[in-house]
């Protein structure tokens, strides 16, 4: 059965390596399972491009912890070491926490974590790191971005059968990507539940995850939850917050 | 004063130490340069690492110089009395050269090539080559060399400045008469003893072997170098890294051997011309893989100026540390022992202080709980400490003040409720907190005491932000720490 998945994947893949599909995204009625399928399970972002678009600067904070659950699984599943490269002079956003990553069971040895000056030199490392095959994920900072940098950042992943994500703080435009999963992360208000509720308190983090094209899957929109108890990401509880559908937004 | 003369100036009698009227008497044209005692302590160093070719245990000799310094006497008027000197330990290098005399030659050939005279001795004992290396009758050549066995014969005629003595000691046994080192021999230990303390004696026994110089009891290691001369001077890089990569390899080879990976490394070119370049390269973990060693090369050698062609080539490996043998397979395939290639070439490219880690410190402050700190064996990360709390996954440094909206007093305790941070306001509709963090106790200079805040905005942004409550303003200050995910 895995062995006729991969090899549907890779037909898809192979089918819809040109050109770029915009189109409205469809709106998933997702159950449970669904978005673990495209986060959790390893296999399927493996030799894939992840590019997160994060429009407001103050959700730099949201995607990061976004980035971290995708990682989370990762590093629990392989025991392995992931690369975080920080450029500094997109926006100040402060540095990784080490602190916080305890609560994505992340250790802190497994995460190395460069403060890089420029675009060129977080490429350069993200390819290095990628074409080494030696950690686990790659993860770059960067400001500027284009289809030849994507592309490379592609074929680098594809080859050696590893996933990279690309942050992109503060940027709101659009521009061509060979990126094969390109997310959009917006922070939603929390949900808490029980004491919290009471005191009017901030629940657990909510986020708006878009993805606004994927190759080979279908495009969506979720509004997730990280829960820190189960240290487990899910689609947030519809019955709390039942705003009809899901937030729908439209790709420019 | 003379600082310095040269030859033709000592033979008409200006010798260093003297005033310059006193010259200027003897030959009213002198010529005369002010000293520039940093200039040529800079070619000293210089001529020491060209000196490294001959064995990696090279050093100034400084001695001379600080005892003059120490003794604010009238300077002896000896040919030497500035003479710059550099210690070679040239132990088990000899076979390499040819032999003890060719090496001396090669040295004093090498040295006057580049336009200064020198003088080269060999002895058994470091006493005995400083007084042949400044008193001792040279061949033509400018060498002196020490037999097994023939030293004292050598030492006999020599004046008593060879010993190293303080000035004053060596003027009165000059009063006395006592002219050679002959001299001194022949008289009984015991009355010299009495007379001038231990010193001469102890210095004579030193110089002649008798008494050991202490060494320190730690065994010898062998130093982890290898040279390459060639026959032709190169100049290309590709023959360049080829000599290199053949370096690495039987250093490597014998790196199994003592289970050790290298740490720093450092790669001498000497050029035709005297002069000689130098590519350092760290590692964060030790390494003993030839052709990750050689990829650290790779970017440093490409500015290397190979001049007019190099001629000989040495790698020294000047840091090591125990690395244990390892199975190459193993289930744990990201362990830290695969990943030190990558990581060395990361911080070869960027530095060590861009490569960083998490670590834990102990402290409250929450800017030194969890800090990133370079990426080394060192600073392997420690245990990790039990958070409960929520903690912000990025952490801003310095903390930003924001700009408060609404009239606060300092006895409210809640955050404002509309804030300004970098020009965009946020309303505040959720909060947690206060969670008061203060500095250790024993940090007293600067107590920080600080009450902070989880707080979400309309949209969801969650931010931490603190009020500074060791301030005696009446309005409080606010800072924003951190953004949570």
């Amino acid at each position: 059965m895995e062995d006729l998945c991969a090899h549907i994947a890779r037909i898809e893949r192979a089918g819809k390596s040109t050109g770029m599909r915009i189109s409205t995204p469809q709106v998933l009625n997702t159950n449970y399972e669904n978005p673990k399928s495209y986060l959790a399970n390893a296999k399927l972002i493996n030799g894939e491009l992840h590019e997160v678009t994060i429009p407001v600067p103050a959700d730099v904070g949201a995607a990061t912890g976004f980035c971290l659950s995708l990682l989370s699984h990762l590093l629990q599943n392989h025991n392995g070491i992931a690369i975080w490269c920080q450029q500094n002079n997109i926006i100040d956003a402060g540095e990784i926490y080490p602190p916080a990553l305890m609560e994505w069971k992340i250790m802190p040895g497994q995460l190395i974590i460069l403060k890089l000056q420029s675009d060129k030199d977080v490429l350069w490392t993200m390819e290095e790191s990628l074409r080494s095959q030696k950690p686990t994920a790659v993860i770059g900072e960067v400001a500027h971005a284009n289809l030849t940098v994507t592309r490379r950042l592609q074929i680098a992943a594809y080859q050696n059968n590893l996933p990279a994500l690309m942050l992109r703080p503060g940027w709101k435009g659009t521009y061509n990507s060979a990126a094969s999963k390109r997310w959009r992360i917006k922070t939603r208000k929390s949900q808490p539940r029980g004491l919290a509720k009471e005191l009017n308190e901030p629940g657990n983090p909510n986020w708006q995850a878009e993805l606004y094209r994927c190759r080979g899957g279908e495009p969506g929109t979720w509004r997730m939850e990280w829960k820190n108890e189960t240290n487990n990401l899910t689609l947030a509880s519809p019955t709390l917050n039942r705003s009809g559908v899901p937030h729908q937004t439209k790709v420019t | 004063m003379l600082f310095a003369t040269n030859l033709e100036a000592e033979k008409i009698g200006i010798m260093p130490g003297m005033s310059l009227a006193d010259a200027r008497d003897i030959l009213p044209n002198l010529n005369v340069k002010s000293a520039n005692p940093n200039a040529d302590r800079m070619v000293l160093k210089k001529i020491r690492s060209l000196c490294e070719r001959y064995s990696p245990w090279t050093s100034i000799d400084y001695l001379k110089n600080k005892k003059e310094t120490e003794k604010n006497e009238f300077l002896p008027a000896t040919r030497d009395s500035n003479g710059a000197g550099i210690w070679i330990d040239v132990t088990g290098c000899t076979h390499l050269f040819g032999g003890e005399e060719k090496m001396l030659a090669d040295m004093v050939e090498r040295i006057k090539r580049l336009g200064f005279s020198a003088h080269a001795a060999i002895a058994e004992t470091k006493g005995a080559a400083w007084a042949l290396s400044h008193y001792g009758k040279m061949n033509t050549e400018g060498w002196i060399r020490a037999k097994p066995g023939g030293l004292s014969n050598l030492l006999n005629p020599l004046p008593i400045s060879a010993l190293c003595l303080t000035p004053s000691t060596t003027r009165k046994l000059h009063i006395l008469g006592l002219r050679t080192i002959g001299n001194l021999l022949s008289l009984p230990r015991a009355s010299l003893t009495a007379r001038y303390g231990e010193i001469i004696v102890r210095q004579l026994d030193s110089t002649l072997g008798k008494v050991s110089e202490p060494i320190s009891s730690t065994r010898y290691e062998q130093p982890l170098f290898a040279r390459i001369s060639f026959t032709e001077p190169i100049g290309n890089l590709k023959d360049i890294k080829a000599a290199l990569e053949k370096l690495l390899i039987t250093l490597c080879h014998r790196m199994v051997e003592k289970l050790v990976g290298a740490r720093r490394l450092i790669f001498t070119l000497y050029r035709i011309d005297g002069t000689v370049g130098k590519s350092l390269v760290n590692t964060a973990y030790p390494t003993r893989n030839v052709v990750d060693l050689a990829r650290l090369f790779n970017h440093r050698l490409d500015d290397i100026d190979p001049g007019f062609g190099i001629e000989e080539i040495t790698l020294f490996i000047e840091k090591s540390d125990n690395l244990d043998s390892f199975q190459i397979e193993t289930n744990e395939f990201n362990s830290i022992q695969d990943f030190t290639s990558l990581i060395n070439r990361l911080i070869n490219r960027f530095g060590s202080e861009r490569v960083l880690q998490p670590q834990f410190l102990a402290s409250h402050l929450p800017e030194r709980t969890g800090v990133l700190c370079p990426f080394t064996k060192e600073n392997s990360p420690n245990a990790t400490p039990k958070i409960n709390i929520t903690r912000p996954v990025r952490l801003l440094s310095p903390p930003e003040e924001i700009e408060t909206i609404t009239m606060i007093t300092a006895i409210d305790i809640t955050p404002p409720a509309v804030f300004r941070w970098r020009k965009v306001l946020h309303q505040i509709i959720r909060t947690e907190g206060p969670e008061r963090i203060a500095s250790e106790w024993w940090r007293q200079e600067h107590p920080i005491t600080r009450d902070y805040f989880r707080v979400e905005n309309r949209k969801g942004q969650r931010f931490w932000i603190f009020r500074k409550t060791d301030d005696k303003t009446v309005t409080p200050r606010w800072y924003i720490h951190g953004l949570f995910s």
